[in-house]
Order: structure tokens, then sequence, then C-alpha cells
């Protein structure tokens, strides 16, 4: 029986979401820690970034330390993929930190669903995602955007294509000085204007998103598109996530390859997204296949410092023994402590920095 | 309690920033007390203020010291944080712009010679002309290195122009123009964003009634 209380926050995360992964039928894939640099070469824009530990392996091929993971599973699965592929993964990344400018090693979990994915798969997926969340903590978020629908949106009401890259940037950093810059310099008219703004807002209501924006719906194809998103996300959509599940479309304006669903979550009192993923069909035909592909990664790094209290003793007891102790009765002291349920250090000398709640001397062979 | 964390920039700017948070009535009467104090609070308003480095408020926003902030746009673009750019608060306006002696020309056969702090924005910049240059990071007085042969043209902020030309420098082309911005967190965003909008609208408010 695994006691939780004893694992680090990262490690309660990895438990939980391996029973929640298997229990749904997803089955763990283990991989190598390298791939071929070419890979990330060819496809660094689906990269969080560009830059890549690589080495020489003795056979003269120039290898890489994964910096993701879903590169990997793709190209092993090879160009036709029969059927439906689940599964999920436990896998350390390295990548550069956003934050120190250094390559750091990540800890990442995540799941995958490639094949022949239609609307069910596409909803799964989602609920794993929402699921992942609710195991860490109740207390989350998740953004949830449209790649397709956004680019039909804006197709269907921007005829100057030039001016998409400036409106897409605007939505990204919900930028209202840019949306009345590009509305004062005559590149986009009042009525544009109205629908940058719509798009840069969040929604919690998914009424009131309908509302703003069906009268911007204008092709078949754009139809169609919000009727599948509204679909997927009536699947997830309930009592206990109201409130939780945010339509942003901030997150698709930067996603290169996703072709569908593109979301995000957060956890209250973690600053960065704990949690990415979405619907990649584009990924896979620039790889050659022709199967559609959706899932998403959680952050476990994320998890070090979040919640819990710093504990206050390094140990329970500390076991203080001399040179005569016999190390069988030290042995069985140790693990009657154990018993008790109490953490336990047999040690010689008190260290100074040692933090404990009792001290046990013993005597020669007392 | 759920406060709304504001990271505002030390100095004069920062100060022209709270006055507009005050007037829009997110005030905390504490901050304008002598004295050296960083952090304040109203419990009442829920929100608290802390002076930083004007440089630094981006970092404070981006890892979620600070739900919210005051940051030039100069900034925004040298260091590129993930964070969203909610308004322009139409202060501290001034341009990102090359600068070189005057009578300058500039020799496309030769690698041209920049100096500034902003190596991400130059960079950005020249590379979008396809102008291969050689760029070398300084960190103040950036006038003094054409003048001292080291390079033939700086980019820097330029407000009214001045300072460049009692160095012997004037404007060349104007980059890209500058002014305060209030950011926010993207995780933040999500979990307060009916008080981060309250805010924005208020302070938008407050700089549209003032400029008209």
């Amino acid at each position: 029986m695994i006691n939780e209380a004893l694992l680090k926050n990262e490690e309660q995360a990895v438990y939980r979401l391996r029973s929640l992964y298997s229990g749904m039928g997803y089955m763990q894939y283990k991989m190598s820690k390298f791939e071929e640099y070419d890979l990330y070469v060819r496809n660094k824009d689906f990269l969080i970034s560009d830059r890549v530990i690589t080495f020489t392996d003795t056979n003269g091929k120039l290898l890489a330390l994964k910096p993701d993971v879903t590169l990997s599973i793709i190209n092993n699965l090879g160009k036709s993929i029969d059927g439906i592929h689940k599964m999920y993964y436990n896998e350390n990344v390295y990548r550069v930190s956003g934050a120190t400018g250094r390559f750091k090693e990540i800890m990442q979990t995540g799941l995958e669903c490639i094949g022949a994915i239609g609307a069910y798969e596409t909803a799964e997926v989602l609920y794993l995602a929402l699921k992942s969340l609710e195991a860490i903590d109740g207390n989350f978020r998740l953004e949830i955007s449209h790649a397709s629908l956004l680019e039909a949106i804006l197709k269907d009401n921007f005829l100057d294509e030039n001016i998409i890259s400036d409106v897409l940037e605007s939505i990204k950093i919900k930028s209202s000085g840019m949306i009345s810059a590009l509305l004062e310099s005559g590149k986009i008219t009042e009525m544009q204007a109205q629908l940058t703004g719509i798009l840069c807002m969040v929604y919690s209501d998914f009424d009131a998103f309908c509302d703003k924006i069906s009268c911007f719906i204008k092709s078949d194809e754009c139809k169609k598109l919000f009727s599948e998103f509204s679909a997927t996300l009536s699947c997830v959509s309930n009592d206990g996530t109201r409130g939780k599940i945010i339509i942003n479309f901030a997150l698709s304006s930067e996603a290169g390859y996703y072709s569908g669903i593109v979301f995000k979550g957060y956890i209250n009192g973690i600053p960065t997204s704990v949690l990415s993923g979405g619907q990649y069909d584009k990924l896979m035909r620039k790889l050659g296949n022709q199967g559609g592909a959706v899932g998403f990664a959680v952050y476990l790094d994320s998890f070090e410092r979040f919640g819990g209290k710093a504990n206050e003793y390094d140990v329970d007891t500390v076991l203080l023994i001399d040179e005569n102790a016999s190390p069988e009765r030290v042995l069985a002291m140790a693990e009657e402590i154990r018993g008790e349920g109490k953490t336990v250090s047999v040690l010689k000398n008190l260290p100074a920095d040692l933090r404990y709640r009792e001290v046990i001397k013993t005597e020669g062979d007392k | 309690m759920n406060y709304i964390n504001v990271a505002l920039p030390k100095g004069r700017l920062g100060e022209k920033v709270y006055d507009i948070f005050e007037k829009a009535g997110f005030e905390c009467p504490a901050i304008k007390e002598n004295n050296r104090k960083l952090t304040f609070e109203n419990p009442e308003k829920g929100i608290r203020f802390f002076w930083v480095k004007p440089s630094d408020v981006s970092i404070y926003v981006e890892r979620g010291a600070a739900d919210i902030g005051v940051a030039g746009k100069d900034i925004l673009l040298e260091y590129e944080p993930d964070v969203y750019e909610l308004s322009d608060l139409k202060m501290g306006v001034c341009r990102m712009a090359v600068a070189a002696p005057e009578g300058f020309r500039d020799d496309k056969s030769k690698t041209l010679k920049v100096a500034t702090k902003f190596t991400n924005i130059a960079s950005k910049y020249y590379a979008s002309l396809f102008r291969d240059i050689d760029i070398i990071h300084l960190n103040g007085s950036i006038e003094l290195a054409p003048i001292l042969g080291l390079f033939d043209v700086i980019v820097d902020i330029v407000e009214t122009g001045k300072t460049l030309l009692e160095n012997g420098l004037q404007p060349y082309e104007t980059i890209v123009p500058i002014s305060a911005r209030l950011i926010a967190n993207k995780s933040s965003y999500s979990f307060k964003t009916e008080k981060i909008n309250q805010i924005k609208n208020a302070m938008e408010e407050y700089v549209r009634n003032s400029n008209d």
C-alpha cells in the first residue's frame, strides 16, 4: 500500500495520473532517451525551444537528448497506422528553461491518441485532461480553443489576408491597444475591431460566447467547425466543471501544428500552465502520416513547490549509537521504531543542522 | 483575501502609473508615505502594490509574483515575456530608433556596426531588412559609441531627441513606438479575470477621458 504522504508532489501526480490513464485503457509507452537530431531540425516549429542537446553516437550518427515526446511517438509508430493507438508516458525531456536560459531536465507525463480518431477520441482526451487537472488539485482552469475554427472565423471576416497576422498577434496577447492602433490606421473596420475584441476576451459561459460570436460565423465550413467545437465542449461541461472550463482564443493563435481543439491547464498558485495539448493532425501530415492525433503533456516540474507545508523535521527519531553497539540489536531497535510509523536515522553523532523530534541514545548493547 | 498583486516600476513613470490606479478607484494611500517600504496593500480594495526595478516588472508578472504590472513596450519587445499585454496606457511615450552622427550614410557593402542595450530588438529589426550587422551590447551612455568611432549607429529609446542632438547624433529611422503597457500573468488572468478586467477597463476609461 503506497503512503502518498511520503511522495513528493510530482511523484503523487505521476501515481494518480498513471491510475487515471491506464484505467481508461491507455498503455504505457517507454521510449529511448535519444532520438536522431534530424527529426527535431525538420520540425523545430513544433518544439517549445529549437535548442537541443546533441551528441555523436559511436556509429557517427548525430543524436539528441529528447526535447519532446510527441514527435518521437509519431516517428516511431511509422507512416501507416492501423486503427487507434492510445498510449501514455512518463519521460524526462531536455529543454532550455525560459526562466534561466539554461538546459534543464523536465519530468513530463502525458498521453497521445493516434490513428483513425474521431469526435469520441477528441472528447475522451479532453475529458482526461480535465480529470488530470482534478487529480492534481480541485482549483484549476482548463482553457480551450479551436485552431481551425479561429482560422475560419478570420477568413469569413477579413478579406485582406495580410492583416490577419497582426490580428492574430493582438488576440494572442489580448492587446486592446493593438486593436485600437489597427482601427485608427484604417487597416481594420469597426466591425472587424469588434470581432477581434470578442476573440480577445475569455468566456466561462459558452452561451454568452455564442451570443457575441454568432453574427460573425458565416460560411458553411465555419458553422460546421463551430458545431464541432460546441459538441466537444458539451461532452465535458457539467455542474462540476462550471466556471472551470474557459474559452480562450489566445491559445489557437500560437498553435502552428494544431488543427482542432487546443487547450492549456492551470492550477491556482502555479504561475505557468501545467498541462498543454490539442489535436495536431497538421504535424501528422508533415511527418507523412494520414491519421489524426490528439494528446497532451503534463509538466511535473511545475509542482515541485506547489502547496503542502514544508517538513518541520528531517526525521522523527535519531537513534544515537556508540562504537560498542551491536549491529543486530540496533537494527532491531530501528525496525521497532519504524513499526511505530516513525522515520529513524541511526547515527554516531548528532549533526548541528538536523531537525528531529526525539533522540534515543543507546549505550553499548542497550 | 484574494489580492491582486501589482508590480509598479520604480521612478517617475511608476508614480504616474500609480496616480492612474488611484484615480481609477484602486487607491492605496500608504504608498505615498515617505518611507523605504516596497510593498503596500489596501485590504478594502483587495489590491497590493510593490515597487520593482522597471526592467524587472515583466519578470515578476511572468513568474506570478505579481498578477499584473506596468512595463514599457521596449522591455516587452526585448525580453518577450510570456504575458498578456492588456492595455496601452499611453504614458512614457517615446520611440525605439536608430540614431547616427549627422551626415551618416549607410554603406551597404559593409557590415553595419550597431551599439545598443536592446540587442533582441535591434537584431530582429535589421533581420527584417536583410541587413548584416555586428551588434554589441552596451548598458549605458550608448550615445558615446559612434562619437568614439566604436560603432556606426546606435539603437536606443528616443524621447525628445535632445540628448542625441547634444552629442552630435540625430534620429535616423524609427523602429517602433514605445509606451507603458498594462501586462498580466496568464495563469492569474485565468483565475482573477473579472477583477483584472475591472482594473483594466477602469484604467482605460481614465486614460481615454484624460486624452479627450
